[in-house]
């Protein structure tokens, strides 16, 4: 698992739009690679036709 | 205060008019003055209601027109589900206040079983943030060693249950919060097959990994619990269109002609379990075989390809949940939830949707694991509890859990104290069996449970 | 949105768009920004998604 730039997990925490101390951003740098690693551990490649878990049903039981 | 009576136990004896609801509640609140102080299990004791329902319920047996095995039973909830009229607090500063209008279903059908109300129960803060010392009541403590945790987040409701405070209490369980601190306090808790027990009313975490469930001491006690909760609730989108079978019928059946599966790679290799935990998994095991059960070893994948679709999509569902409040009241979050959770907002939509997708992969291969055995058994908890100071503020990423993989595919699963390890607390192992399939899970244990000696010990501040 | 930020946003995803993409590329994410920022109002934290969890069942 490659480092994330630090300019783009600045872009993420960015995104969040959560006003953070930077003691909060440093724990959370520090604990995205471990994040990082579930991520990949996904986003292996899947079969096409892998159907996600969730269902969307029209008619509201 | 020295005896200590099961549900079932409890149950027969108030039928025959051999014990006093009242007498019994008036038992457990003088415990929890007792031991409470030490424990922090409760976050409100409502004594006034206990009593009320306890002389409702006396009133009831006494007149012949009791409600059934619940009547009587002293009982607490998690303080994340919803009870009309008293505080409902979720353990954090930002629900201090809240006071419900409504009870949750599951609360409810309890109440209309007969139960008897103690009070609200600790638990880490919205059911992820503990244990955590900077919110405004501190963390329920093991009762079988108070330095130590006693897991979470159901925390109060292992805590409580293990001290005899309650004979059975609601808990939570999204990645294990129901079978973690039972496993760590010695109790025995289900989270029961996804969609079976409604979450209507319960404070979400996770929408598709949230399951409610009981704890209680004995196995048997929590399919007495369970029965009064399971089956359809039109009110909880995710609820099964089941009807619940009479889970006491076969409790006594045994476990002769079972075909037990062993996941020995998840607590050998994948994330190695402590000696006691291990050697207590292998004795339930020779246990299953001598009462007649055919023991096999079922191979699925690695442990961490069940956690890592599991916590991505727990926390991508819970910070859609919290991100409102993490947008105005950040900093009245305890440091913990607010810490575990902020990594939710980093993770990408396309992400998410490739945990679900592998979510049903994972289904399916349990689906076809299970097709020729009728329960698995593993580690519940990779060791002993550790000291409450202990508990590492990452420790869901740092090292892949035993119980997240039953969120994931929704399949029912119970923690069973399999005795105690070298620090004198207790261990114990995972009972998975096929969805909606729980009375063959609660044969299982209960067999195990009544062919050993553990369930006759209880934590010496209160014994 | 100014342009290092945007820069460091695709970055973070991965892709490396033509340099004379990116231009149309912002534009489009503001408006999707502004789409995501209505979905994002106040609710009820109770209120479920519609997709929900299913078990598969041998019969499906």
């Amino acid at each position: 698992m490659s480092e994330i730039d630090p300019a783009a997990f600045d872009a993420l925490i960015a995104q969040t739009g959560l006003t953070l101390t930077p003691a909060q951003t440093a724990t959370l740098r520090a604990a995205y690679p471990k994040l990082q690693a579930m991520i990949a551990r996904v986003t292996e490649p899947l079969p096409r036709e892998a159907e996600p878990a969730l269902i969307f049903e029209a008619e509201i039981g | 205060m020295t005896e200590f009576l099961t549900i079932a136990e409890a149950s027969r004896l108030i039928a025959a008019r051999k014990l006093s609801p009242v007498e019994l509640a008036t038992t457990c609140l003088e415990r929890i003055k007792a031991v409470d102080p030490v424990l922090n299990a409760f976050l409100l004791v409502t004594e006034e209601r206990a009593l009320a329902d306890a002389k409702a319920a006396e009133t009831r047996v006494m007149s012949g027109a009791a409600k059934g095995p619940l009547d009587g039973i002293p009982i607490a909830h998690k303080d994340i589900y919803n009870t009309a009229g008293i505080r409902t607090t979720a353990h954090s500063k930002l629900l201090e206040d809240n006071v419900p209008t409504a009870d949750s279903t599951v609360v409810r059908q309890w109440a209309e079983a007969g139960t008897v109300m103690l009070g609200k129960l600790a638990t880490h803060e919205f059911a992820m943030g503990g244990p955590s010392f900077d919110l405004p009541w501190p963390p329920a403590r093991n009762p079988w060693n108070a330095d130590h945790f006693p897991a979470g987040s159901s925390s109060g409701t292992g805590a409580a249950v293990a001290a005899g405070m309650i004979m059975g209490g609601t808990g939570s369980d999204t990645g294990g919060s129901i079978r973690g601190p039972s496993a760590l306090c010695g109790i025995a808790g289900i989270k029961p097959t996804y969609g079976l027990c409604s979450r209507a009313g319960v404070l979400p975490l996770s929408f598709t990994l949230d399951h409610t469930g009981p704890m209680a001491w004995t196995v048997e006690d929590c399919a007495l619990l369970l029965q009064a909760i399971a089956g359809h609730d039109p009110t909880d989108p995710a609820s099964a269109a089941r009807v619940a079978p009479d889970y006491t019928l076969g409790l006594n059946a045994g476990v002769k002609g079972l075909r037990i599966g062993v996941v020995r790679h998840f607590f050998e290799d994948d994330h190695p379990a402590s000696p006691a935990t291990r050697l207590g998994i292998d004795h339930a095991l020779e246990v299953f075989e001598h009462l007649g059960a055919e023991v096999r070893e079922v191979k699925l994948s690695p442990l961490a390809d069940y956690n890592a679709p599991g916590w991505l999509i727990l926390l991508s569902e819970a910070y859609a949940v919290h991100e409102p409040w993490f947008k105005t009241r950040f900093n009245d979050y305890g440091e913990l939830f607010r810490d575990r959770l902020a990594l939710g907002g980093l993770i990408r939509a396309s992400d998410y949707v490739q945990a679900i997708r592998r979510r049903r992969l994972l289904c399916l291969e349990m689906q076809a694991a299970m097709a020729d055995v009728d329960i698995l058994v593993t580690a519940a908890q990779p060791a002993e509890a550790p000291k409450i100071t202990e508990v590492p503020k990452w420790a869901m990423l740092d090292k892949p859990n035993f119980t997240i993989p039953f969120n994931v595919t929704g399949n029912p699963a119970m923690s069973v104290c399999t005795g105690f390890g070298a620090g004198g607390l207790p261990v114990s192992m995972q009972l998975v069996a096929r969805p909606f399939d729980e009375a063959t899970l609660f044969r299982a244990g209960h067999a195990y449970e009544t062919a050993t000696e553990w369930r006759k010990k209880r934590p010496a501040l209160v014994a | 949105m100014d342009e290092m930020t945007f820069a460091a946003r695709v970055k973070a995803t991965g892709l490396t768009p033509k340099p004379e993409d990116m231009p149309k590329l912002e534009a489009l994410v503001r408006d999707m920004d502004r789409a995501a920022a209505l979905v994002r109002g106040p609710r009820s934290y109770a209120e479920e998604p519609l997709s929900a969890f299913r078990l598969p069942t041998p019969s499906r």
